[in-house]
C-alpha cells in the first residue's frame, strides 16, 4: 500500500519566533518536523508495515534544508518530495495546496494522502481540505484510527461526543488527530539510514503551476487582546449557585 | 578541527530529548514526592529500569558500543554529546538509559569476551535484558587498586572468591558483576552470576547523592567457573586502564551536561528574581558568577571535545583525559556552587534542582579516580617519578 504523507517543517517551537519585515514567519536556521505530523507519519507506517508491502512518500513545501524530513524519513519512511522555491515565500493556504496537489500528482499510485489537522505554526486547519478538493478526492478528517480493507477505507472520526465510523472510497484525504497514536523515535541506525533515502528536491516550475496568482499579504500584526478580568464571586455559603447560573448562561451546563 | 555537531547527532540528541520529555518526565512529576523524601529507593530504580527498556526499544541504548553487535558505533565525541543531553535534562530516572559504565555493556567484554561470555553476558546487557556492577572497591583499595584483598583460590574447574567489597554501585540490581580480585598470578577479572552461593549483598550504603545503587558485597566460599575468567589471569589492571578508563571522559561530559543546565538555571533565576526593585542579575556580583560559570563550560567543553576528537582519532590521550576529568568535575563543582549562592534561601531547600546537583556533582571529583589521581597521571606523563 503506497500512502503519502504531507508533512511540514517548521521553526522549533522551543525557541524565539519572530516575524520578517513583511509579517510572515522567519523560517531560517534548522527547522524540525511538525509534532502534529509525526502522527500521521506513525500511522502511515503502521498502515504500511500491517499491509506488508509498499512505501510511505513524504511530500513537504518548506524554505531551508529538509532537517524536518530527514527525521520522517529516520522513523521509517521511505522516501520524500520536497518543494523548495523562493517564489513561495508567503504562499497562503490554498497556495500551498495547490502546490501539494501537484506533487501529489507526481507520486505515482497511492491508497491515502494522510495530514495533520492542522500545523503547530500557521493554524489554519484548512490545507487539506483544500488538497482533497482539488485533487477531487473524498476527505476525511480527525481520524483517531485507520484500516484500509475491499477498496475503501474506515475511519473512525474523532468528535465532542465520541467518534463516527466512517468509510470512504480510496484514494482518499484523510487527516489525523494529534495524540492518538504514539510516534516512534527516530533512532540512530534510522537517522544514518535516512540520509540515504531518496529525497527528490522540486521547484515550482517542475510541477507546472501558473505562478501569477498567489501569495498574500499581512497587512499588519497585532497582539491578542489581553483577557478581560473574571468576575469574583464571593462564597456567602451560596456561591455554588452563582456559578452554576453563570454556567448555564455560557450554555456550559 | 572542526567540532561542529554533525547533523545526525544534532538529530539524535533532539529525538533522546524528546524521549527524556515523553517518558521520563512525566514519571518524574509522578514519584517527585518520594524523589525528594528518599532519593532513588529500589522502587525507583524499577522505574528507572523500565525506561530503560524502552530506551533499548527505541534505539538509544549502547550507543557507543559497535554496530556489529546491535550498538550505535558511536564515537567518543558522539558520546560526549549524547552524554551531555542526558545530563542536561537533569532528570534522575534516566541514570539507565544509555546503558553507559557501569551498569551496561563495556568494550572490554566485547573485545576479550569468549564466545560463551558473549553469549551468556554481553548480549543480554546488549538487549537491555541484563545489568551488570564494577566490583573494585575494598575498604583497603581506593585510589591504590593495588590493595585489593579478594582473594581467587585456583581449585578444580575454576576460582572459590573470598572477600569484601564496598560502594559497589548497581550490586544489589545488576544480575552478574566484574569482579577484580587477587589470584595466583595477580589481579584477575571474574564475571560473578547473581546470585550464586556463597556471593551476599550486604546492606544499602545511602551516599550524599541519595540514591540506594551502591551496597557491600560479601564473598564466603564463592565458586565461580574457569569459563567467567576474562581475558588472562593477571592482567585485570591493564584491562581496567585499556577498556574502563573512558568512564573518566564519560564522567566529564555528564559534568557537562549538569553545568550547562546549572547555568540555564541561575542565568533565568538571575533575570527573575527580583530584590530592591530590580532583578538580581543587574548586580554585578551576580553577573561575576555567571560569567565564570560559562567561562568554566565553555572552557570544560572546549577540553572535552578536543580529548574525545583525539581519541576518535586513534591518539593516546591518557593525559587529556585526566586534564578534562580533573577540570570538568571542579568546574561543575565550582559552578553547582554558584548556583547554590544565586538562588539563596531557595538553593538551600531540597524541592531546589540546583540543591540536589550540588550534592551529586561531589562524587564526580572523586569516582573514576580523584583530582588527586588525575593530577599524578599529568604529572607522570611527563617523566616525572614519585
Amino acid at each position: 500500500m503506497n500512502i503519502l504523507v504531507c508533512v511540514k517543517q517548521i521553526p522549533d517551537p522551543a525557541g524565539p519566533q519572530e516575524l520578517n519585515n513583511d509579517n510572515t514567519l522567519k523560517r531560517e536556521g534548522k527547522l524540525i518536523l511538525d509534532e502534529s505530523d509525526s502522527y500521521g507519519v506513525e500511522i502511515a507506517l503502521q498502515l504500511r508495515d500491517t499491509a506488508g508491502e509498499g512505501e510511505v512518500t513524504l511530500i513537504s513545501m518548506s524554505p531551508g534544508e529538509p532537517s524536518g524530513l530527514r527525521t520522517a524519513l529516520a522513523m521509517g519512511a521511505d522516501k520524500a518530495i520536497h518543494v523548495v522555491d523562493d517564489t513561495l515565500h508567503g504562499a497562503d493556504a490554498l497556495s500551498t495546496a495547490k502546490v501539494l496537489a501537484a506533487a501529489v500528482q507526481r507520486a505515482g499510485d497511492y491508497t491515502l494522502v494522510i495530514a495533520a489537522t492542522e500545523s503547530t505554526d500557521g493554524y489554519t486547519g484548512t490545507v487539506p481540505a483544500q488538497l482533497a478538493e482539488i485533487l477531487g478526492l473524498p476527505s476525511v478528517t480527525f481520524a483517531k484510527s485507520i484500516r484500509v480493507e475491499g477498496g475503501k477505507v474506515h475511519v473512525d472520526r474523532q468528535t465532542e461526543a465520541g467518534y463516527d465510523v466512517v468509510e470512504a472510497d480510496v484514494p482518499a484525504v484523510v487527516t489525523v488527530t494529534a495524540g492518538v497514536v504514539e510516534p516512534r523515535y527516530p533512532s540512530f541506525k534510522g537517522i544514518m539510514a535516512a540520509k540515504k533515502k531518496p529525497l527528490e528536491t522540486l521547484a515550482v516550475s517542475d510541477l507546472g503551476l501558473d505562478l501569477s496568482s498567489w501569495g498574500q499579504n499581512i497587512v499588519s500584526v497585532e497582539d491578542a487582546p489581553s483577557r478581560a478580568a473574571g468576575e469574583k464571586i464571593e462564597d456567602d455559603g451560596e456561591a455554588y449557585l452563582k456559578i452554576v447560573e453563570f454556567l448555564e448562561e455560557q450554555k456550559v451546563i | 578541527m572542526d567540532f561542529a555537531v554533525p547533523d545526525e547527532i544534532q538529530e539524535l540528541c533532539r529525538a533522546i530529548g524528546t524521549f527524556i520529555d515523553r517518558e521520563v518526565r512525566p514519571l518524574e512529576e509522578k514519584h517527585r514526592e518520594e524523589l525528594l523524601e528518599h532519593g532513588v529507593t529500589a522502587h525507583l530504580v524499577g522505574v528507572a529500569r523500565e525506561i530503560m527498556h524502552k530506551s533499548v526499544e527505541a534505539g538509544f541504548y549502547a550507543l557507543g558500543m559497535p554496530e556489529s553487535i546491535g550498538g550505535g558505533g558511536l564515537g567518543e565525541l558522539g558520546m560526549c554529546f549524547v552524554r551531555e543531553t542526558v545530563a542536561g535534562a537533569g532528570a534522575w530516572l534516566s541514570m539507565l538509559m544509555m546503558g553507559d559504565l557501569p551498569f551496561g555493556p563495556n568494550h572490554m567484554l566485547y573485545e576479550l569476551g569468549t564466545e560463551d561470555q558473549k553469549e551468556r553476558y554481553l548480549m543480554p546487557l546488549m538487549r537491555g535484558e541484563k545489568t551488570t556492577c564494577i566490583a573494585l572497591s575494598e575498604p583497603d583499595a581506593g585510589s591504590d587498586l593495588s590493595g585489593v584483598q579478594t582473594r581467587a583460590e585456583r581449585v578444580d574447574g575454576g576460582y572459590v572468591l573470598n572477600g569484601k567489597k564496598h560502594y559497589i554501585t548497581n550490586a544489589p540490581y545488576c544480575d552478574f558483576m566484574q569482579v577484580f580480585t587477587r589470584s595466583e598470578h595477580g589481579h584477575s577479572i571474574l564475571l560473578v552470576d547473581k546470585p550464586t552461593d556463597g556471593l551476599e549483598i550486604g546492606k544499602v550504603q545511602r551516599s550524599m547523592g541519595d540514591d540506594h545503587l551502591q551496597t557491600e558485597v560479601f564473598f564466603d566460599d564463592c565458586f565461580v567457573p574457569e569459563a567467567n575468567l576474562v581475558g588472562e589471569e593477571g592482567m585485570a589492571f591493564a584491562y581496567a586502564a585499556r577498556f574502563l578508563s573512558n568512564e573518566r571522559i564519560a564522567i566529564a561530559s555528564t559534568a557537562i551536561g549538569v553545568m550547562s543546565r546549572l547555568v540555564d538555571l541561575m542565568t533565568e533565576h538571575a533575570k527573575s528574581r527580583v530584590q530592591f526593585g530590580r532583578p538580581i542579575g543587574d548586580n554585578q556580583a551576580i553577573q561575576w558568577m555567571i560569567a565564570d560559570s560559562l567561562t568554566d563550560l565553555y572552557a570544560a567543553r572546549s577540553m572535552c571535545y578536543d580529548t574525545a576528537w583525539r581519541a576518535d582519532a586513534g591518539e593516546n590521550v591518557m593525559r587529556h583525559v585526566s586534564m578534562t576529568k580533573l577540570f570538568a568535575t571542579e568546574a561543575v563543582g565550582r559552578v553547582a556552587d554558584r548556583a547554590v549562592q544565586i538562588f539563596g534561601g531557595m538553593g538551600y531547600m531540597r524541592e531546589s534542582p540546583v540543591e540536589r546537583m550540588y550534592r551529586i556533582v561531589r562524587v564526580m571529583r572523586i569516582a573514576g579516580g580523584t583530582s588527586e589521581i588525575q593530577r599524578l597521571v599529568i604529572a607522570r606523563s611527563t617523566g616525572m617519578g614519585g
